[in-house]
């Protein structure tokens, strides 16, 4: 038997090393990927004559779900939850935060713990202190503050639907994107900071010029992990509104779910979890290309 | 170094704690075990009321049986019961007893293999013979007509009314006679009283309460009128349907019915818990429970000598027919097909049906026994008003349903919810819930009895121009 080089022995190591994720991703990912597509050519369901033999029906669920309307809206609702939740409302307020807690501020731990305490509450426990904030007639808590102001009591959740619920999940984000923008903005080298400041640099062009420009790999890799799970998203728009009022919040995960749990169409669902999760592909693939910038 | 291992073994100490904690908690609450030779059976309960009861039922039965009873708690709303009940039967390990909460569940379930047949075991029940026959007929699967579930507890519903505000106002009380005269009467309290007349239960987040609480309503107000065509299709194209819901398209462009509540997560809270006990709404849906748990004196909003303040209509029909309350079969005892002890598990199912148990389930949930004997139990005094409802029953209406109740149900909610936000009109609405009802099912589960065809592209093109309108 020929004698194993140092090189394959290093490579064989890192194989041994990498089993135990890639078998976990197997299990838990790749496989129920691929049997959520199996089942999304079937007629499959959790109730009636279709739970004890279901059967192919080729690409009809496909069919169905891409002239169904409601599937659209939640498609472009998911959209518009994920640009301003996501990428917006969470990425800006993230980035101040750490630009700000960057400077020598007064009671920085405090500012950090509140701004970190929204991440470490689960997701279901946020919806239900989010529905008492938004809770219509005169106790509900954002009520009592607007009628400080003389504005009458209001339904937010009935009248701005998605708007509450962007703005409860940008409040839950900011935590992460801060401390991932935080670690890119210290791996900024001082020296650059200083050099820019000896040629007279204003703050202004510091930003623009500098930090902007070196945190850019941060920012997509920020902007690729949030898209991907705030798409994925269920518990908390799920605890808040149930994807109403009239499809208003349907975000896809809730139309996943209303399909599967509440019409207890397995096959159905399926499909649009295999379109879903083709989307969040095709998004991840956008960023990762975008992740090669140039700095 | 050894900050590390202390760093590292803080939350080994923490597993260890909470698993010391949980080992010597558990057990403080449960009941204590007479014989740990006997048998074990699991059996299903969810909400405070039903736990309660089965909880103080527990060592009868456990004593009847001879068996241990392991009571597993399942979530409280409905249909979150019934989406873990469902989950559950489906990967085989679900327990051995279980209710199911409405009885147009029960298809569904039965067709699905996961119910146990009982028609033998309830025919050689005595307790069987003395159910109305509308019961008899509800524990029966309508595609086989074989029984599936013993029934213990029924809900029977009426219209309840503010008796001492419309009085106040001078407003008749009579029962009305038809819908022309429930409309008249809503009509004259929005005029006298500028209050909201009437609630009927609509939209998507009401979910199968649309349906069940509201719309089922509607539709057995026709006297001719039956959910399923002889051939076991859902009849949706019968002109009753749009008519029906003409009736919300009535309440909703005339705003005799508050709408923006019944957008919200929980929509029975601002009507039934606030606006009816503040007389901001005068008129509503509503079942037995409803003067115990909604407005009774330990509720969140209690109204004030209740029994005679809040009064009952039974459902006036749409076609001067005679008035009818509904009843429901609710929480009915089944038997899972895959249980491990099948002869002990549908003895309980029957011990279940016991009135003993009856009444003490529908004495705290506000419902009624199923068997008409029960009125002759020492204990029937004790549901108090509610034996007026009990006698109700050989009269009530229901309709039966069949596969696919579910999703039935979830179409009638989309297209409630179209009416309420001014989408559609009755016909429309009929149109949303066939398109729903054929695109879930098949076209083949909608009966072609009447002549309502399902226009697709009109409706696709009606909808995606409705929700553009909405994101403008």
């Amino acid at each position: 038997m020929k004698p194993k080089t140092f090189e394959a022995r290093r490579q064989f190591g890192y194989r041994l090393m990498m089993t135990p994720a890639l078998v976990l991703m197997a299990a838990f990912i790749v496989f129920p990927a691929l049997y959520a597509f199996s089942l999304s050519l079937t007629d499959d369901a959790l109730l009636g004559f279709a739970a004890q033999e279901s059967s192919f029906v080729g690409l009809r669920n496909f069919e169905r779900l891409f002239t169904d309307p409601l599937f659209w809206n939640s498609l472009k609702v998911t959209l518009i939850f994920v640009i301003g939740s996501a990428v917006i409302g969470q990425f800006v307020l993230g980035f101040l935060s750490a630009l700000t807690l960057q400077q020598p501020v007064k009671y920085k731990a405090i500012f950090n713990a509140i701004i970190c305490l929204p991440n470490a509450v689960p997701e279901m426990v946020v919806g239900f202190l989010w529905i008492s904030m938004f809770a219509s007639g005169e106790y509900g808590t954002l009520n009592r503050l607007v009628a400080w102001f003389g504005v009458e009591p209001q339904q937010w959740l009935y009248t701005f639907p998605l708007l509450s619920i962007i703005i409860v999940n940008t409040w839950r984000g900011i935590a992460f994107a801060m401390i991932l923008l935080t670690s890119g903005l210290s791996s900024i080298p001082k020296d650059l900071y200083e050099a820019a400041r000896v040629d007279g640099a204003t703050d202004r062009q510091i930003f623009w010029r500098i930090t902007l420009p070196m945190m850019m790999p941060t920012i997509f890799l920020y902007m690729f992990i949030s898209t991907v799970t705030t798409f994925a998203i269920f518990g908390l728009v799920y605890t808040l509104s149930r994807g109403g009022p009239a499809n208003s919040t349907e975000i896809l995960g809730i139309y996943i779910y209303n399909q599967s749990f509440t019409a207890f169409q397995l096959g159905y669902g399926a499909a649009v979890a295999v379109v879903s999760l083709v989307v969040s592909m095709l998004l991840g693939i956008l960023y990762v290309r975008a992740l090669k910038v140039e700095v | 170094m050894r900050q590390t291992i202390k760093l590292l073994l803080l939350p080994v100490a923490a597993v260890v704690a909470i698993g010391w904690c949980h080992s010597t908690s558990q057990g403080r609450g449960e009941p204590p075990v007479a014989d740990s030779t006997q048998p074990v059976l699991v059996i299903a309960e969810h909400r405070a009321a039903r736990l309660d009861a089965l909880r103080e039922l527990q060592p009868m039965l456990q004593q009847r049986l001879g068996v241990q009873l392991r009571i597993v708690e399942y979530p409280a709303p409905p249909q979150d019961y019934f989406t873990k009940l469902v989950t559950e039967l489906r990967a085989g390990n679900a327990p051995d007893v279980f209710s199911i909460p409405r009885d147009l569940q029960v298809d569904d379930l039965a067709a699905a293999g996961y119910l146990a047949d009982l028609t033998q075991d309830l025919q050689a029940w005595p307790g069987y013979a003395s159910m109305p026959e509308l019961v008899r007929q509800l524990s029966r699967a309508s595609f086989n007509e074989k029984s599936y579930v013993v029934p213990s507890i029924v809900a029977v519903e009426q219209l309840y009314y503010r008796h001492d505000l419309l009085t106040q106002a001078g407003i008749s009380t009579e029962q009305p006679k038809d819908w022309q005269d429930l409309l008249a009467r809503s009509r004259q309290i929005k005029q006298k009283l500028g209050q909201f007349p009437l609630l009927i239960p609509a939209g998507l987040t009401w979910g199968m309460g649309s349906y069940t609480e509201g719309f089922r309503y509607l539709l057995a107000s026709f006297s001719g009128y039956q959910l399923l065509t002889s051939d076991n299709r859902y009849a949706l194209r019968d002109p009753a349907v749009a008519k029906a819901f003409d009736f919300y398209h009535t309440l909703v462009s005339e705003q005799l019915m508050p709408v923006a509540p019944l957008l919200n997560p929980e929509p029975w809270v601002i009507p039934k818990y606030e606006m009816f006990p503040k007389g901001q709404l005068l008129i509503t849906t509503c079942g037995s429970w409803c003067k115990t748990f909604d407005w009774g004196p330990g509720s969140r909003n209690p109204i004030a000598n209740v029994d005679d303040a809040v009064r009952t209509w039974r459902f006036p029909s749409a076609d001067g027919a005679e008035p009818f309350a509904l009843a429901s079969v609710v929480y009915a005892w089944a038997v899972n097909a895959n249980s491990r002890k099948p002869e002990l598990a549908r003895a309980l199912a029957l011990l279940m049906g016991d009135n003993d148990v009856a009444l003490a389930y529908a004495k705290r949930l506000g419902n009624v026994p199923a068997r008409l004997d029960a009125a002759q139990h020492p204990k029937f005094a004790e549901l108090g008003a509610m034996t007026a409802d009990h006698a109700l029953l050989p009269q009530a209406r229901a309709l039966r349903s069949t596969v696919g109740a579910n999703a039935m149900m979830a179409g009638v909610a989309r297209a409630t919810e179209a009416v309420l936000i001014g989408k559609v009109d009755g016909a429309g609405a009929q149109q949303l819930l066939l398109q729903y009802v054929s695109h879930v099912l098949g076209e083949d589960t909608v009966g072609k009895n009447r002549e309502v065809e399902i226009n697709h592209s009109a409706l696709a093109q009606a909808e995606g121009k409705a929700l553009q309108q909405e994101a403008q």
